[in-house]
């Protein structure tokens, strides 16, 4: 039993479904975020998860022991707001005191923990300071010293990056992943910047309307995304929508007349309709008749072409109107110009095949 | 009215502790308000279809006739009207006098800003009764106008005409409800935002174009809610008009006050109570709603403000 | 730097002058008057003396009202304190069947005409063995004492983050602890500034006072009293110690409100 489980976890507002039937198993050390869009549960399952929301139904577990309806204050789980929420009336130190103050501690040891983590989070300077005296980043430090010095099982975090600017932002991704790693604690983070998600943590769960559309390491969610909405809200990629065409036991993609090969994971039926997702930095580009042609080779034209920093993005309409996107480095890019006729092509492994 | 930025209240599914703490919150005020405010005024609505014997008192025995007699009478309605005609002649000038000295306040003034915005709303709460007392002296046949206009040469005998007239009553109501309406109009002149009155101007417009164009439309909803406050508060009053009207200028509240004092007719007086009170909250509502629509300028500001 | 004579400017400049003078040129001659040595108010006045504060001082009456208006302030405000600040939180945390209605009631006393309020207690208060007395006057004054400090504090807590709160659950501490450690310091200057504002009308009160009263007058209901009997220069002097209390008072609050902005 993983330290946070979810077992059919119902939550509604009213006549709104905001979280449907969730069932999920949260490994201890694990850095887990969910991500999504706005309004896809992924707050209501984090505050679930911290008490301030009760399940409609459902059970909810933590370290084996059903929290399901106790209040924040009898779980052992401590959380990161997205806007901080530092007691404006109170220091630095008396904000990280608090939690280890409700505990009764003996003095001593709540002074020496608080030394402890305020040097952690760099923010010793500034014990005596009150919040609106810190920086939004100095203040996200403060929120994350108060809640990991009571030693929750699970931290935790709902967005507790979005109002920083993004140079700030990228700094802290990587100061939470190494705190986490050196604590060893289970991070629950929530985040609907989808770089966020897949640079720091473990498994990502990618929700959408009150579901988890897939969770899987930040490797598997880009590279074989199990859904179109995974693969459209994950990076950018091309998706075609056409349908399967079999020839003896080989599969491939009928778009329009073209035929495209593909290498599903299942047999499926000929005439099924599927998509098909392929990441633009696995198209090439080609001028009509160069060079020899790839398994995939699909004739249209240049429509766009822009120099955007580290690559080259190229936008091609095919003969039968849809639009390929392709980005290559400047090193392979062939300096096509626009308007001139093209192949474009990709390797039928790195496109993925969805259900329509 | 709540124009401060509101933190996002969250709505929880309550655990039965907190429905208990609730109930510990809310059940203490709710009940209060129920027996000392929303059952009297229940009270005074059934009180209105009572009749009474003849020594005044109040008898269970459902009737129309206090009904009947407001409608029949012409003092009611004529006293009404009087009421309206002064309470619309009071809020005209607290308006007309509200407005430079805002405006003066808001777009004028750098440095005794504060202290001469608190100049302005300090006296909403000084005592009612002593400023209305104030008048009295100043106004009175023996009072301080009138031995100044005659130490000054300008009148040889006391003019009469200052205390116990319509326009002591007017002056001395002016004087009271004009800060409950500087502060909201002053609010909103304060809310409007400088780069609105300059772009204004770079636009080619004059002062005046931009004050009646620009400014004025803006704060709108305050100069109404100001308004309201004046008129409502003036509708209410029975002390001016006994204190600086004398006993010929009487305003509907006073024919209120009377019919629970002295002519002892609770039913009739319960009438004129509800009609006064259905008056308000029509006017209230009314102006609520003007305010809103006027407000659609505050969500266009709003979004100004916020892509800034 | 020269300014341009600029008419415009100064024309709003006399006016916003002339109100300013119509606002406060009446009470500057009540408090001037109260040290007029004569028993009437004349132009131009006859030297200087405290002749009428020790009139004041030795008006058995007006003392009693003074001290009957102190016990009624303290109390109402009291009765304002204790129900409004709890249905303050009530609304702004908590929903609850009837919440909206519950809002549109509190505003009620502060809405509608104070003589309709003070009839409809008239007459109901009796029904439920409240005679006209000063208990009368004390429910009265609390009830829309109740909406003032209820409004008040509520319009503070919309503006104070829930979030507080939830940290305060999260970090362990049960809700009696969060609210005397966490909403509490955070209101503290609310509360404060809805009880001087409470105290100053209630001291001030008279359209329901008038009606619920008995025999024993309040300090405004005396001054009124006072005033149908002829015009005395005593009146100048207790309208002169009312001014400097009430702006005292406001002055209080406007100082605690102040500090809490910063």
């Amino acid at each position: 039993m993983g330290i946070v489980e979810l077992r059919k976890v119902v939550k509604r507002f009213g006549d709104v479904e905001v979280v449907k039937s969730l069932d999920l198993s949260i490994e201890k050390g694990e850095f887990l975020t969910f991500l999504g869009p706005s309004g896809c549960g992924k707050t209501t399952t984090l505050r679930m998860i911290g008490g301030f929301e009760l399940p409609t139904s459902g059970e909810i577990y933590l370290g084996g022991r059903e929290v399901s309806a106790l209040p924040p204050y009898k779980r052992d789980v401590n959380t990161v707001f997205q806007s901080y929420a530092l007691f404006p009336h109170m220091s630095v130190r008396q904000n990280v005191a608090y939690g280890l103050e409700q505990k009764r501690l003996p003095k001593a040891e709540i002074e020496r923990k608080v030394t402890e983590v305020l040097a952690m989070v760099r923010m010793d300077a500034f014990a005596a300071r009150k919040p609106r005296e810190l920086s939004g980043g100095q203040q996200q430090r403060v929120a994350v010293a108060r809640a990991i010095v009571n030693g929750p099982s699970v931290l935790l975090l709902d967005e507790p990056l979005g109002a920083l600017d993004l140079k700030l932002r990228k700094e802290m991704q990587f100061e939470l992943k190494s705190l986490q790693r050196k604590l060893g604690m289970t991070f629950v983070y929530v985040t609907h910047d989808q770089e966020e998600a897949l640079t720091m943590s473990d498994r990502v769960a990618v929700m959408n309307g009150g579901r988890i559309e897939q969770i899987d390491a930040p490797v598997a969610i880009y590279n074989r995304p199990k859904t179109r909405f995974v693969a459209d809200f994950i990076g950018e990629t091309n998706l075609l929508a056409g349908e399967v065409f079999r020839d003896g036991s080989a599969h491939a993609f009928s778009l329009g007349s073209a035929r495209i090969p593909i290498e599903p994971d299942a047999v499926l039926e000929a005439g099924h309709r599927i998509s098909l997702s392929v990441r633009p930095e696995m198209v090439t580009v080609r001028k009509a008749g160069d060079g020899e042609a790839e398994d995939v080779a699909l004739p249209g034209t240049v429509e766009e072409t822009v120099f955007v920093g580290s690559v080259w993005k190229t936008v091609v309409r095919l003969a039968g109107g849809e639009r390929v996107v392709a980005t290559e480095p400047p090193a392979t890019h062939g300096h096509i110009e626009q308007g001139s006729s093209v192949v474009v092509g990709w390797n039928p492994k790195s496109a993925v095949v969805l259900e329509a | 009215m709540d124009t401060a930025p509101a933190a996002k209240a969250t709505v929880h599914t309550q655990n039965p502790p907190k429905r208990r703490a609730l109930l510990f919150l809310v059940l203490p005020p709710a009940l209060w308000l129920l027996c000392f405010l929303v059952l009297p005024y229940l009270g005074l609505f059934i009180q209105s279809f009572l009749g009474s014997d003849d020594l005044g008192n109040v008898v269970l025995e459902p009737t129309l006739d206090p009904w009947k007699a407001f409608f029949t009478k012409t003092l009611y309605r004529s006293t009404l009207l009087y009421t309206f005609k002064i309470a619309l002649t009071v809020t005209s000038l607290s308006v007309l006098f509200s407005v430079p000295l805002a405006y003066f306040i808001a777009f004028k003034v750098r440095r005794w800003k504060e202290l001469l915005y608190s100049l302005i709303i300090v006296p909403l709460w000084v005592s009612y009764i002593v400023r209305a007392y104030a008048w009295k002296i100043i106004l009175g046949r023996e009072g301080i106008l009138n031995s100044f206009l005659q130490w000054a040469k300008i009148t040889d005998a006391p003019v009469e005409a200052f205390l116990y007239s319509e326009w002591a009553i007017v002056i001395g109501l002016v004087h009271i409800y004009t800060p409950f309406v500087l502060m909201p109009v002053y609010t909103a002149f304060e809310q409007i935002p400088r780069s609105l009155v300059e772009a204004s101007k770079d636009l080619g417009a004059g002062r005046l174009t931009t004050f009646f164009r620009v400014v004025l439309p803006l704060s709108l909803p305050g100069v109404i809610a100001g308004g309201t406050f004046a008129f409502v508060l003036t509708l209410g009053d029975f002390l001016a008009p006994v204190l600086l009207g004398g006993t010929d200028n009487l305003m509907i509240s006073n024919v209120v006050q009377n019919l629970f004092g002295t002519s002892n007719d609770r039913p009739l007086g319960s009438v004129v109570g509800i009609v006064l009170l259905v008056v308000v909250v029509a006017l209230l509502e009314t102006t609520s709603r003007a305010e809103k629509s006027f407000a659609s300028l505050e969500s266009g500001r709003g979004r100004l403000g916020g892509a800034r | 730097m020269t300014r341009k004579f600029d008419l415009p400017t100064l024309f709003v400049g006399a006016a916003a002058a002339f109100v300013l003078a119509f606002i406060y040129l009446p009470m500057v001659v009540v408090v001037v008057y109260s040290f007029n040595p004569d028993a009437v108010n004349v132009f131009p006045m006859r030297g200087f003396s405290l002749r009428w504060y020790r009139v004041l001082l030795e008006d058995e009456q007006l003392v009693s009202a003074l001290r009957i208006s102190l016990l009624i302030a303290l109390g109402g405000t009291s009765i304002g304190l204790l129900l409004g600040v709890p249905g303050a939180i009530a609304l702004a945390r908590h929903e609850f069947p009837g919440k909206r209605i519950l809002e549109r009631i509190v505003l009620l006393p502060l809405t509608l005409p104070g003589i309709v309020t003070g009839v409809a207690m008239l007459s109901f208060f009796p029904l439920i063995g409240v005679p006209v007395s000063l208990l009368a006057v004390l429910i009265g004054h609390g009830t829309f004492l109740i909406a003032i400090t209820l409004t008040q504090v509520y319009a503070r807590l919309r503006r104070l983050d829930p979030s507080l709160e939830e940290a305060s659950a999260d970090l362990g501490a049960p809700p009696l602890t969060t609210f005397f450690r966490v909403i509490l310091p955070n209101i503290k200057t609310a509360i404060i500034g809805s009880a001087l504002l409470s105290f100053t009308l209630s001291l001030d009160e008279i359209p329901v006072t008038f009606f619920l009263i008995a025999g024993d007058n309040t300090l405004p209901i005396q001054i009124w009293a006072m005033m149908r009997r002829g015009i005395s220069p005593e009146v100048n002097a207790i309208s002169t110690l009312v001014f400097a209390g009430s702006i005292g008072l406001i002055l209080l609050g406007t100082a605690l409100g102040g500090r809490d902005k910063e």
